[in-house]
């Protein structure tokens, strides 16, 4: 290879991050090319991402290609719990409910009592199929009085339109006509402060509303996959390039940097919380019945009120809140000092489960594993151990560890 | 209106036979019942109008063929004022050409055929026979409330059909499996060689649904049909026509304490907490009762009447698809004499006739109506009530009733021209058999499917509240979370022809929900 | 005088696999095929150096179980996997099956996003019957009309196993087996678009279009060789480098290592009996060849029909053999291209259209075309299917040029007004180049050379009764223990040492070369080849 090639040549960024702006069709899936003619999908934060990568690190999430890591995981990591971590999250479904029974229908449509949730609130929510098996789990916002968002990380539209059969309200998908940033950490609200989100101190943890920035509405929601230290903003497609790069100039002296999907992945796994898709299949993926899940048997109980009004699956959960778990989805904390490869997990001589998520988490200084066990090893948490594998060179090792059951979301880091 | 009564132990929305059925089972039992029908005549689809003045006819189903007996005593029906003008009345396979058909298995009868074809004479008899036993393998289901399948009841069930499936004799264990999941069409074309006898039979399996005869699921829609007429005692015609029925069912049912209105429609059913508690009329009256049975179709029992936001959205989306396809229309005559039909002897005027000379004619009609428009030689059922019943008609005069089958619910391009078309088709057809008809027509009236709609309150036109079709039999029927007639509000239960055991003038849904009703409550 | 344990009449595609299982069994095997090529595989050159499948469209439907079971790779077989194909609607739209989830999705969304979701349900429950279809398939029927305690038994178990079922999951089978395709897809799809795709993918050979009541099981079909692991895209087609004469070739010399012998051009007319037993054939040079077990490949009239003289059946036997149903619905047209065609209507590079491109229509004129087939019409607007093999094996036509195979579905065995004549040959071949060319500018002027063989043509030069590809239609009342009737569903007949091997018998075309595979362990345990592999 020649030395004089292009390749070192400084690429102008910025101007890479205003063509992708100015071609929202990189976002849209009805765009008029082909389907079939890219398969890496670009959000509408893609260049702005891509100007932070120092790995070239990509991955696949719902279509859309989204950076791995940007710089080293470690560090990103020790961002995330000291300093702010900022991230593209477009790639996350997003529908919009809307009209007079908007609320009659979320009533009917979640597990969970949803007569509380005020305009500019926030509510984790989970949605059965008549089974009481769960189709997925999401964010339910409130933006108006008859006009409800719904966050989840699988498609749902057929299954909100199906819902929607008798009910005066309208569902749309608005999932790429809405960019979405998370900037979670300890020092995220110095840092929404700094870039002028005026009086975003005051918003509660799940509260959300409106914030006007260099004339631009961006509506900022106090969410966070873990703890109370996060914010996510939405945003127009044709906005979200100006916020990212603002947030990132007015980050910078927090020590604010760029993150990507593995980190994601990693607080997702030490706050406890199932990933559809990944953790568990939805309702209507599973194959089998028994590959389906109660949200009892996702630990996710808590979004479940069956005393309320009925709301689809109810009679059928009824039923289940006495029956047996079929498997239940637990966190292990393993500690061994670096991250370790899973292969299965054991109870003396029988499997005990499978490891569906595994992170390593630096401030535990443990590995930590979501899993789908069956209930009899609740019972005895003891006998519990895993399976991993090491490699060293050609050389695989195989190790048994013992893992601890944890209960609830793993303590994390310094809260701000 | 304005009832000083207004708390009840059950209240029944609709007064279709099923629902005065189910009514009158539940007054019988000692509850203290209100029936609500909507328009201001009980009987739904059973009515007995003029076409005309002074010519009167049933303008929907024009026989009792499968209400089991044990209804009728059960009732005390006779003793209401039911009479029948005719019983056991014959079907004829009219012939385009020469020698009209009885179908039946008298000697007499058989000889005829033999003449046509001797293997079809035998033929006959076995056919008729083996659809009979295989009748009688369904019949005990027809009876009772279906099972839930993958209960210990559904397991006892299917065994006990394996071991009567057992005493069948080897050829008719194998035709059964063979035949059962067939077509109609398929299973006369191997036995019979004479089309207007295959035509006469595909048409009675046929008639009054969309399938068409070489559909597969309709032999088994033919065995279900002949399950049901084994519950019944042949084809009867009351006296005074269906309307007469309908009349003496809601004598019975008042004579047994019932709170008969008409001209109440409801407009909502009313839930406290998880349970049913009464019913609020569209004039805005509410009255209460811990349990309601609904005869009318279960998507408007539950979508329009409870709501959708009672019920689990999976079970929504099933109801709202469930395809409402009627392929009937229904053209009454009223004629200033018999029409003279060539080689019919005059004792066989009172007759059901058939007009379907082949399969080949069926299948044409059933492709026509498929595509929006139908055929130009429609087939048809043709009686003419007033032969076995002069009160319907003045003097000498008669009135006809005539079944067309395949008529698509909406035509291609709207039915607005096409209504005077279908009436030409029809009678136009019927003259080849009866060349005077056209001159004796005083007056008619044309029911295209929509009109029965709308005139009976049948959605799409459809007599039965939903297709008679492996996936609406039995434990699925409506849905199988709705078979065994309670739904997942307590104290609401379905009872009508939506129901199990189906449409047809059978009672037999209206009874059995009454009686899945009266045990829940003595459970309570 | 020649002797063998085993004797296949027929190279189709269950005698090969029959013949196969058997030579590696370890019984000396014979196989017989009438024509120089096998069955409906045989290749031929449409014109010099134009090499394609002719009777049949060349897309392979091989269960991935037979071709590790019989280690078909290392006799030779290469299978290429490629999406699912496209499908050419009224109005100048399309659509199209890709495997990968997340373009399949977006080529769903852009039609209907909600019917883009709903293809996630369909997915499932596709694969949940597919899983509780798989076993039947290899499970050996038995006659349910025999009255005996086993039988009994054995129905009281079937009665359990059914009611044990949930009344969801009952209720779903039931619908699918039952239901028209139409109806059926209408549960998921709201799109015209998406189920008339859907279905015109499963349509080629039925004899029903998707308004019939049963059409909607044919939809299982793509499903059958899916396992769920994949990305949740589309089913895809297979194609076999070289073509289904490659796929032929493969077996013969799994046959040929295993020790059985092929061969071909031997005609076999009578079967030799003694009392009611088989004990050889006689072939159309007078040859006469003895063996402990005789199994045909051919279909069931054919078989019963042609081999044996009938006055030595059993007269219920002869009885049931007439009554059971063979139809031919489809045509097959071979076209030698100068250049690959053009398809204007979808975007170029599209990758479905490696697989089976499709003239398909609406809803509403697939199931015209076969109310018109039942009259006996020539077709007006038939399926078409298309397949361009060259495109993804070059050998096959020399450089540039192109072989299109191309099926016309809905085509009678005989006109109502008459037989088949070259000049309604030469009409049926024009209007399927016509409809072709509508959506294909330039496609007539890149014709080379063109040969049709309508019903009677796949008929006398294949010996399938009626041209029917699938050997016996395929409605309920001619499946699983029905196939091709009761006392006959488990391969064995009336006449000793005699079995039946074909797509007549279980499971049809629901699993190919299923029948030849259980046929075979039958005769191999007959002949005491016990502990010998043969295939599940």
């Amino acid at each position: 290879m020649s030395d004089d090639t292009d390749l070192h040549h400084p690429v102008d960024l910025a101007a890479l991050a205003d063509s992708a702006r100015a071609d929202p069709a990189l976002f849209e899936s009805r765009s008029v090319e082909p389907v079939f003619a890219r398969r890496v999908l670009a959000t509408p934060l893609h260049m702005n991402v891509a100007a932070e990568s120092r790995t070239n690190l990509w991955t696949d999430w719902n279509g859309y290609t989204v950076a791995e890591v940007l710089s080293d995981i470690e560090d990103e990591y020790r961002v995330l719990r000291h300093a702010a971590a900022l991230a593209d999250i477009s790639p996350l479904f997003k529908y919009r409910i809307s009209g007079r029974e908007a609320a009659a229908f979320l009533a009917r449509f979640a597990a969970g009592d949803i007569s509380a949730l005020r305009v500019d609130g926030t509510l984790p929510v989970v949605f059965c199929e008549d089974r009481g098996f769960v189709v997925g789990d999401g964010l339910l916002f409130r933006l108006g009085d008859d006009e409800y968002r719904l966050v989840t990380e699988e498609p749902h539209l057929a299954w909100l339109l199906d819902s929607a059969i008798g009910f005066a309200v309208q569902v749309e998908d608005v999932s790429s006509t809405l960019a979405a940033i998370s900037l979670q950490g300890p020092l995220s609200a110095r840092i929404l402060s700094a870039a002028n989100f005026a009086g975003v101190e005051t918003l509660a943890p799940h509260a959300a509303r409106w914030f006007d920035v260099a004339a631009q509405p961006v509506y900022v929601s106090r969410t966070a996959l873990s703890g109370d230290a996060g914010y996510e903003l939405w945003v127009d497609p044709e906005d979200a390039s100006h916020i990212w790069s603002l947030l990132l100039a007015h980050g910078a002296p927090f020590g604010l940097a760029a993150t990507g999907f593995a980190l994601r992945e990693i607080a997702r796994v030490e706050a406890g919380r199932a990933r559809a898709g990944r953790d568990y299949f939805g309702a209507f993926s599973a194959v089998e019945p028994e590959s389906a899940s109660t949200p009892f048997e996702l630990g996710l109980a808590g979004l479940v009120d069956l005393d309320r009004g009925h709301f689809t699956g109810r009679n059928a959960l009824r039923a289940a809140k006495s029956a047996p778990l079929r498997h239940t989805f637990s966190m292990l904390a393993i500690d061994w000092p670096e991250p370790l490869s899973f292969i299965g997990i054991h109870a003396g001589a029988d499997m005990a489960g499978v490891a569906t998520s595994t992170a390593f988490s630096w401030s535990l200084g443990k590995n930590l594993a979501l899993a789908m066990l069956k209930p009899e090893f609740l019972d005895k948490p003891r006998k519990l151990h895993i399976e991993a594998e090491m490699r060293h060179g050609f050389e695989v090792r195989r190790v048994i560890v013992p893992a601890r059951l944890v209960s609830g979301p793993a303590p994390m880091g310094p809260k701000p | 209106m304005s009832l000083p009564e207004k708390n009840f132990d059950v209240i029944v929305i609709g007064g279709g036979h099923n629902g005065l059925v189910a009514a009158a089972y539940l007054a019988k039992a000692g509850r203290r019942v209100l029936l609500l029908e909507a328009s201001d005549r009980l009987g739904g689809a059973l009515a007995t109008e003029d076409i005309t003045p002074d010519y009167r006819i049933s303008t929907g189903a024009q026989m009792i063929d499968m209400l089991p007996r044990r209804i009728e005593k059960d009732l005390k029906l006779a003793g209401h004022g039911l009479r029948y003008a005719a019983r056991y009345v014959p079907t004829i396979a009219l012939n385009p050409t020469n020698g009209h058909l009885v179908l039946s298995r008298r000697r007499r009868d058989i000889e005829v055929l033999r003449k046509k074809s001797a293997r079809d004479a035998d033929a006959y008899l076995a056919f008729s026979k083996r659809m009979k036993s295989y009748a009688a393998l369904i019949a005990p289901f027809l009876d009772k409330a279906p099972f839930a399948p993958g209960q210990s009841a559904a397991r006892s069930a299917l065994r006990r059909l394996v071991w009567r499936g057992a005493l069948l004799d080897a050829a008719s264990r194998e035709a059964l499996l063979r035949d059962l999941p067939g077509s109609i069409g398929h299973m006369l074309d191997d036995a019979f060689e004479t089309p207007i006898l295959k035509g006469a039979l595909a048409f009675d399996t046929l008639v009054g649904t969309a399938a068409g005869p070489y559909d597969a699921g309709t032999v088994l829609r033919g065995i279900y049909r002949k399950a049901q007429r084994l519950a019944g005692a042949g084809a009867w015609v009351p006296q005074g026509g269906l309307g007469a029925f309908v009349d003496a069912l809601a004598a019975a049912a008042a004579g047994l304490g019932v709170t008969i209105e008409v001209s109440a429609p409801v407009a909502r059913i009313l839930v406290q907490g998880e349970a049913v508690v009464g019913v609020e009329t569209a004039a805005g009256e509410t009255f209460h009762a811990p349990q309601v049975l609904s005869s009318i179709h279960p998507r408007a029992t539950l979508l329009d009447l409870l709501g959708a936001n009672r019920l689990d959205a999976g079970l929504v989306a099933r109801l709202s698809r469930i395809p409402t396809r009627g392929a009937t229309a229904k053209l009454n005559l009223a004629l200033s004499g018999l029409p003279t039909i060539q080689g019919l002897a005059p004792a066989e005027y009172g007759a059901r006739l058939i007009v379907a000379p082949s399969l080949d004619d069926i299948q044409e009609a059933h492709a026509q109506a498929k595509r929006g428009t139908f055929a130009s030689n429609p087939v048809m059922e043709v009686t003419f009530p007033s032969v076995a019943d002069p009160t319907l008609a003045p003097v000498g005069h008669h009135v006809m009733s005539i079944a067309i089958q395949y008529v698509p619910y909406e035509a291609e391009g709207g039915w607005d021209d096409k209504r005077d078309r279908l009436i030409d088709r029809a009678v136009e057809t019927l003259s080849i058999y009866a060349p005077d008809l056209k001159q004796r027509i005083v007056a008619g009236e044309l029911l295209l499917p929509a009109d029965l709609e709308r005139k009976f309150g049948l959605a799409g036109g459809d007599w039965h509240q939903g297709e008679l079709r492996p996936d609406r039999l039995l434990s699925f029927r409506p849905t199988p979370e709705l078979a065994q007639y309670g739904t997942p509000v307590a104290g609401l239960f379905l009872c009508g022809a939506g129901s199990h055991p189906g449409g047809g003038v059978t009672g037999m849904a209206g009874r059995l929900a009454a009686e899945a009703a009266l045990a829940r409550r003595a459970r309570a | 005088m020649q002797r063998h344990d085993v004797i296949v009449i027929g190279g189709g595609l269950n005698g090969l696999t029959a013949a196969a299982c058997l030579a590696r069994a370890g019984a000396d095997v014979l196989l017989l095929e009438r024509n120089a090529g096998f069955g409906v595989a045989a290749g031929y050159d449409v014109a010099p150096g134009f090499r394609m499948p002719r009777y049949s469209l060349g897309t392979s439907t091989l269960p991935a179980r037979l071709v590790a079971d019989l280690e078909l790779t290392r006799h030779g077989l290469r299978l290429l996997r490629v999406d699912g194909g496209v499908s050419l609607l009224a109005g100048g739209a399309y659509q199209a099956s890709y495997r990968d989830g997340i373009v399949h999705r977006r080529e769903l969304a852009r039609v209907s996003p909600k019917d883009a979701d709903a293809w996630t349900r369909y997915r499932r429950d596709m694969l949940a019957a597919a899983a509780r279809l798989r076993p039947l398939l290899s499970r050996r029927m038995s006659d349910p009309s025999k009255r005996s305690i086993a039988n009994i038994r054995r129905l009281l178990g079937a009665a359990d196993a059914f009611a044990s079922i949930g009344a969801t999951e009952l209720h779903e089978l039931t619908r699918l087996w039952t239901l028209s395709a139409a109806d059926f897809l209408s549960d998921y799809f709201v799109s015209e678009e998406v189920k008339s795709h859907l279905a015109a993918a499963v349509l080629s050979g039925a004899t029903f279009g998707p308004f019939a009541p049963g059409s909607a099981r044919l939809l299982l079909q793509p499903f059958m060789e899916e396992t769920g692991a994949a990305s949740a895209g589309a089913p895809a087609a297979v194609l076999a480098l070289g073509g289904p004469e490659a796929v032929a070739a493969a077996f013969v010399a799994a046959i040929v290592a295993h020790g059985g012998t092929v061969r071909t051009e031997a005609e076999v007319t009578d079967i030799i009996l003694r009392r009611d037993e088989a004990r050889g054939v006689s072939l159309a040079n007078g040859e006469e060849i003895y063996a402990r077990a005789i199994l045909s490949d051919l279909d069931l009239k054919r078989t019963f029909l042609t081999l044996f003289p009938w006055k030595e059946l059993p007269s219920g036997l002869v009885k049931r053999v007439g009554r059971f149903r063979l139809r031919g619905v489809t045509a097959k047209i071979n076209i030698a291209l100068d250049a690959a065609p053009l398809f204007p209507d979808v975007p170029e590079g599209c990758p479905a259209l490696l697989g089976v491109t499709r003239l398909a229509g609406s809803l509403d004129e697939m199931d015209r075309a076969l109310d018109d087939w039942r009259d006996r019409m020539p077709p007006r607007a038939p399926l078409i299917e298309a397949l361009v093999p060259s495109l993804v094996d070059r050998s096959l036509a020399p450089e540039g040029k192109h072989v299109m195979s191309v099926c016309v579905h809905g085509v009678p065995e005989i006109l109502h007004d008459g037989p088949w004549t070259g000049a309604r040959r030469d009409e049926l071949a024009e209007l399927a180049v016509k409809r072709i060319a509508e959506r294909s500018p330039g496609f007539r002027d890149r014709i080379l050379a063109l040969d049709t063989l309508v019903p009677p043509d796949i008929e006398a030069e294949v010996g399938l009764t009626s041209g029917d590809f699938a050997q016996g239609e395929e409605t309920l009342d001619q499946m699983f223990f029905n196939r091709p009737f009761a006392s006959l569903s488990g391969h064995e007949t009336p006449i000793r040492n005699f079995y039946l091997c074909s797509a007549s018998g279980h499971p049809g075309s629901l699993a190919p070369g299923g029948a030849g595979a259980d046929a075979a362990k039958l005769v191999a345990e007959a002949l005491g080849k016990r502990g010998i592999y043969v295939p599940a």
